[in-house]
């Protein structure tokens, strides 16, 4: 009864690279904790991390008391198949959701800072083309890309912490803690929110991991390195910009083009531009496959494929509609969105209680294959 | 089979091909500019036009010569820029309206310098720095001035060694460092001054100078602002002053007179560290300035030999008075004009947080009459090449 | 019209098994006692070829026995077959006569013929099969057998150096058309007993031998099943080159990579056998395959590991970036000056500008000329005869180097990318077709697109490449999926003695190379170890 839709495996540490690129997708997405914490993001950067692992844990956990079965085919053990497949649906509604936010956000960057005079439909559709590839190629090829695209990242972020070394400053961060706690709470809400607690995706991709037991830790550990990266980033642009981090839509961007040694190692903005390019399609393509497997698994068809146009014609229609306005997105995703995803963060929790309550998976039923 | 899927194959792949590229022929042209289509703009003034509120816009572009036989011609005497000029209701209108005189768009990536007219500067440049943080293609790094008069006036000045006034102009604002006699500002630090509530932007000042029949652009001390308006100037030694305090001094002469003989010791500063603590005393904040300056023996006019270890501490304490003297200068000038230039006033935000909340409100009555400690700590390393001065024996 | 196409398909197909029926029927015959018959048989297969030679003749005690000799003049050693097989039956019989009746066909194959290679045959198609790759057939009266004699013995080419892969450091010699001069290079190297030859005959007019050669115990039994299922797949007429056989065999034939490797040098098709890699030898051509193929061995050469370690790492890193530069270079040119001109330094803006003043074609289409112009000049380059070809070569560089510039039709900058652009592409030869359709795309992408356009480009390439396996080897690995251990051999090449293992990629079964500690290390200077 049990359909194996995606054939692939991948391998732990490849799982812990694309939970890490998932993660540093969000370069862009802190500007909209600044507009709350300023300059204290970094304190909300480790807040949320901490208040995340602790979920996550407990989603790999749920997964793994089902061992083979994502999220979708264990709602249907635990609710059953009508409630199951319902509330199947509003799961993948979520992934869905956040790749056409994410698509906006990019194809907003590329339209603020590089292409002013080009319609921003044009870079949704090369974008979504290009995830739609990686989806089509299966987990294994995402999974594959996520290493290099986590190595690219981290090496880019390095090396212009420290060109940027000359401009920084290390009193823009005082006075620390200069934050009330009704912004603390909700900027570690945002943190939560918006590029870590979206990792419970991966309750979709955790069956496919050739060594369960290690899921765990490959994805607890590859958000701490994704926070270590927006760590690294916020402190980067915090100290080199100060208090003007607060009032620019992309304070990275800004800050490495402030990179200038000698009028010769300067104009490296591009650099930021690949590093979101590339984080941000491992985060689409991660959501993007999720959403396709699920929506297949829903509707018991036998491969995902000819989900993957539909949907990223989906999605660029409804990143076109999202919001008016690239401000509307900040406030948006500062003061909305956070609150509304609650809904969706509860499925996981709430599974994971009834599971124990009905004492599922059940001792037969917990060794299919 | 196997020939449907070809067949579904093929029909796919031209459908895809002949989407592709009905996409990019609708992406076509829109952000697409050829070098030789664009006005590389390098320099910026902005002035208040004559008999109206208008802004007057001018923008110096590079006006690209043609080079013939890779570039053996070209160069030489010919004038490679262009000043366009224009005027709008705001910096963006006057951009747009520059159009009726420049065939080509104006490209800002490469923007070198923005100079604000004075009587602009009077009357507030918040409204205008608006245009240079929305813009996408302004980078932070531009280096901001204020002139003495009309900021036209200064691009129009001929440059003497790089291609273009803007070039030149920019030059000149990175050798300061070797003086540290004016307050040079990019467009980061002084966004950064205009957000701040209590910290006073500045910029440093320049004006065309007339040195016979040549006209050349010199930079003249330190215009302070209050808020967003000009509200005065400091001279060159008050502009140092200021730069101690800032520890943006990293070169710079400093003349005592010889003390037994008369002749003047010339001794270079290569090395300054200030350290600025706020100290709160009954609800009362003191700020306490510490200098620490290294520095060597440029030259003597006298034939005094330093060598010594006393002579070398008399020469240190004559330094450190003289330093003294320049930061008390440019701490009263600044009390006078009511402008935290040193930035005091963040300083005690970052330190007392809470308490700062009380005072943010009052800074404007508290600056001028706040009393400041200062305490400026000399060394004199060697004394150059010579160990002994040259004297007729 | 779709309805036409698949009639005529359906006529060509039942008109071959026409004639394929036809030819069986004709030669899967077995041979008969009467020795008329066969030969009558025979020279209506060979119908009026004037190169096959039908030798009759009597032999034996009082000349009882009838014999007939039958050989491809060119193909088979004509001096051998009258010093081994005419000669001994003819005259040397004699020195028997009344001590040994040669009286059976296998007392003939034992005592009479001198010669090393001796079958048996019993139809008329292996007889045929064999004159025609260079055997003699031996056909004797009264037996339902025939003797085929390996004679074979053309001109060939000597061992000679190889064109394409030219080293500095490194043996000299190359394949040759021969597939058994091939084998025996290839055996010269690795005098190994587990180094197995699979021999197989490809194509069913051309019947071309093909050998698959692998090294037992380090090579993967899957990937050797895997590679007979694949080669035994084929169904072809013909096979000209290894080529045929790559296109047959290889894992994505839509790709414009190639997922299967070739050589032409013995020691670096050794060696890919060494680290656990099948090679595919066809007759006919000095370009051996060897599979499976990773991306990464378009990177090393032979004489990465001929040359000290650190020198070579340099020249591999200088390799990937030369890669990067030929698919990139002129695509970035175009992106900086159309689109991102905030990207360019300053300085420099103002030399393209003052260049590009006056040029009456965009970036793109100036590019696009250029290489165009350059393909063109390198195609003439091959084609042509060598001293013509340096013509060629003189007069592209003047024309389009010096008089396009002072003409104004081509901005000088143009020319140095896209001469900085032609000569990368040389330093990754294996990659020069996937090289240069991607400059095309690249270019293409961002004309339009701007960076934007080369950085989806180069994603999408990305994912092509980790989607791709060759023989179960992602084409990507070591790199995607990561393995630390092969990374020795990747963008440096760590020193032999530290190359431990074989790469893991490959999937190999033995994986040990050599022990560590061999590191060379001077004698201590305390005497100590001079023992």
């Amino acid at each position: 009864m049990l359909m194996k839709i995606e054939k692939g495996t991948i391998s732990s540490s490849q799982l812990l690279f694309l939970a890490a690129a998932f993660v540093q997708g969000a370069a862009l997405v802190v500007a909209f904790a600044y507009v709350v914490t300023k300059h204290d993001v970094w304190i909300i950067i480790i807040s949320g991390l901490a208040v995340t692992l602790p979920f996550l844990w407990g989603c790999v956990s749920l997964a793994k008391s089902f061992p083979g079965q994502n999220m979708v085919q264990i709602m249907e053990s635990v609710y059953g198949t009508f409630l199951g497949k319902g509330l199947s649906i509003l799961f993948i509604s979520f992934p869905f959701q956040v790749i056409s936010h994410n698509l906006r956000f990019i194809g907003d960057f590329f339209v603020i800072y590089m292409y002013p005079k080009t319609p921003l439909v044009v870079f949704l559709i090369l974008f979504i083309a290009v995830c739609a590839w990686a989806v089509r190629s299966g987990i294994e090829t995402i999974a594959r890309i996520g290493l290099v695209t986590v190595a690219i990242t981290i090496f880019i972020d390095v090396l212009t912490f420290f060109l940027l070394l000359g401009e920084m400053e290390a009193t823009n961060f005082l006075p620390m803690f200069e934050l009330s706690v009704g912004d603390f709470i909700q900027g570690t809400h945002i943190m939560f929110a918006i590029p870590y607690g979206e990792l419970m995706i991966f309750l979709m991709i955790v069956p496919y991991v050739n060594k369960i037991k290690q899921a765990k830790s490959a994805l607890l550990w590859g958000l701490t390195i994704g926070a270590a990266t927006l760590l690294i980033l916020v402190v980067r642009d915090i100290a080199a910009l100060g208090s003007l981090a607060n009032v620019l839509v992309a304070p990275s961007f800004e800050a490495v083009r402030l990179i200038d040694i000698a009028h010769v190692i300067t104009r490296m903005e591009l650099l930021v531009a690949i590093v979101l390019l590339i984080t941000v399609f491992i985060k689409i393509s991660v959501l993007y496959y999720a959403s396709a497997l699920g929506i297949a698994q829903i509707f018991g068809l036998r491969t995902y494929r000819p989900l993957v146009i539909p949907i990223a014609i989906f999605s660029v229609s409804f990143s076109m509609v999202i919001y008016d306005a690239a401000a509307e997105q900040m406030y948006v995703g500062a003061n909305i969105w956070p609150v509304y995803s609650l809904l969706f963060y509860m499925l996981p929790v709430m599974t994971m209680l009834i599971a124990k309550f009905r004492r599922l998976p059940r001792a037969q039923e917990g060794v299919r294959p | 089979m196997i020939r449907t899927f070809t067949k579904n194959h093929i029909i796919l792949s031209l459908k895809m091909i002949v989407c592709t590229f009905l996409i990019f022929n609708v992406t076509g042209c829109w952000s697409r500019q050829e070098v030789d289509s664009i006005s590389i703009v390098m320099g910026i003034g902005l002035d208040i036009a004559e008999n109206s509120e208008q802004v007057r816009f001018t923008a110096q572009v590079f006006k690209p010569v043609e080079q013939k036989e890779g570039g053996r011609e070209g160069g030489g005497g010919e004038v490679s820029f262009w000043n366009v000029e224009s005027s709008g209701e705001t910096v963006s209108s006057a951009v747009q309206s520059a159009l009726h005189e420049a065939p080509r768009e104006l490209y800002f990536s490469h923007n070198q310098i923005v100079i604000f007219g004075q009587n602009l500067a009077k009357n507030g440049i918040l409204p205008h720095m608006d245009f240079f943080v929305r813009e996408h293609s302004n980078r932070l790094t531009i280096q901001v001035l204020v002139a003495k008069n009309q900021a036209g006036e200064i691009l129009a000045t001929p440059a003497h060694l790089e291609k273009m006034p803007a070039l030149d102009m920019r030059d000149l604002i990175e050798a300061q460092t070797e003086v540290s006699q004016s307050g040079t500002v990019n467009l980061k630090q002084i966004m950064t001054r205009l957000m701040s509530t209590t910290t006073a932007p500045i910029a440093p000042l320049i004006e065309v100078s007339e040195q016979g029949s040549e006209q050349t652009v010199r930079l003249s001390g330190t215009a302070v602002f209050k808020k967003d308006k000009l509200v005065g100037e400091l001279d060159q030694r008050e502009t140092r002053g200021m730069l101690w305090v800032l520890g943006e001094v990293r070169r710079g002469v400093i003349e005592v007179a010889c003390p037994e003989s008369g002749g003047k010791v010339a001794l270079i500063t290569i090395l300054s560290k200030p350290k600025v603590v706020p100290v709160e005393e009954h609800g009362k904040v003191k700020i306490i300035i510490d200098v620490k300056e290294e520095g060597i023996l440029g030259s003597q006019s006298c034939p005094e030999n330093f060598s010594s270890p006393e002579k070398n501490k008399q020469l240190e304490e004559m330094k450190a008075d003289a330093i003294h003297q320049e930061i008390r200068k440019a701490i009263t000038k600044a009390q006078e004009l009511n402008a935290d230039i040193f930035g005091f006033g963040d300083a005690v935000h970052r330190k007392y947080p809470k308490l700062w909340k009380q005072l943010e409100q009052d800074w404007d009555t508290i600056f001028p009459d706040m009393e400041i400690d200062l305490a400026v700590e000399t060394i004199v390393r060697n004394e150059g090449r010579a160990s002994e001065p040259l004297t007729e024996e | 019209m779709i309805h036409f196409l698949k009639k005529i398909i359906q006529s060509r197909k039942m008109s071959k098994q026409v004639i394929d029926q036809g030819a069986a029927s004709s030669s899967q015959a077995l041979l008969s006692r009467q020795l008329a018959h066969n030969v009558e048989r025979l020279m209506q297969v060979f119908g009026a070829s004037n190169d096959i030679v039908l030798r009759e003749f009597s032999f034996g005690h009082e000349g009882k026995m009838q014999g007939a000799v039958l050989y491809v003049e060119g193909l088979a050693n004509k001096l051998l077959i009258n010093e081994s097989l005419i000669k001994p039956l003819m005259y040397d019989i004699h020195i028997f006569e009344g001590r040994l009746e040669v009286t059976t066909l296998e007392a003939v194959k034992s005592c009479m013929i001198s010669l090393g290679g001796v079958e048996e045959a019993t139809t008329l198609e292996s007889v045929v099969d064999a004159c025609l790759s260079g055997d003699a057939v031996l056909i004797i009266q009264g037996f339902e057998k025939a003797l085929v004699l390996n004679t074979k013995g053309w001109e060939d080419r000597g061992v000679e150096e190889p064109k394409t892969e030219s080293v500095v450091r490194g043996p000299r010699e190359g394949f040759t058309e021969n597939l058994r001069i091939n084998t025996s290079l290839l055996r010269r190297k690795i005098k190994n007993p587990n180094l197995t030859l699979e021999p197989l005959k490809i194509g069913k007019k051309t019947k071309t031998d093909v050998c698959m050669m692998y090294l037992k115990g380090v090579v993967n039994p899957r990937l050797v099943e895997e590679i007979r299922r694949r080669l035994n797949r084929i169904d072809t007429d013909a096979i000209m080159e290894s080529g045929y056989i790559e296109q047959f065999i290889e894992d994505a034939p839509h790709s414009i990579f190639p997922t299967v490797a070739n050589s032409e040098k013995p020691d670096v098709v050794a060696a890919k056998i060494l680290e656990g890699r099948a090679a595919i030898i066809v007759d006919g051509t000095p370009f051996v395959l060897t599979v499976p193929m990773l991306f990464i061995e378009n990177f090393q050469s032979a004489e990465d590991y001929y040359s000290r370690p650190y020198f070579a790492s340099l020249i591999r890193m200088l390799r990937f970036g030369c890669y990067g530069i030929t698919i990139l270079a002129p695509a970035i040119y175009v992106a900086l000056t159309t689109f991102h001109q905030e990207l360019i330094p300053t300085p420099l803006l103002f030399t393209l500008a003052s260049s590009r003043e006056g040029v009456p074609f965009p970036a793109m289409l100036e590019a696009l000329v250029m290489l165009v112009a350059f393909e063109i000049l390198r195609e003439a380059g091959i084609r042509l005869p060598r001293p013509v070809g340096s013509a060629i070569s003189i007069v592209g560089a003047l024309i389009i180097g010096e008089s396009a510039v002072a003409a104004g039709l081509i901005g000088a900058p143009m020319v140095i990318v896209v001469a900085l652009t032609a000569v990368s592409s040389f330093v990754v030869p294996a990659q020069t077709d996937s090289e240069s359709i991607l400059r095309y795309i690249f270019l293409f992408l961002a004309g339009v697109m701007g960076g934007f356009g080369v950085a989806v480009g180069m994603l999408g390439l990305f994912i092509h490449l980790a989607g791709l396996r060759s023989f179960g080897a992602p084409y990507l690995s070591p790199l995607a999926p990561l393995s630390v251990h092969d990374q020795k051999d990747v963008f440096i090449r760590a020193p032999l003695w530290a190359m431990l293992t074989r790469p893991r990629a490959i999937g190999w079964r033995d994986p040990e190379r050599e022990h560590f500690r061999l590191e060379p290390s001077p004698p201590d200077k305390g005497g100590k170890s001079s023992k």
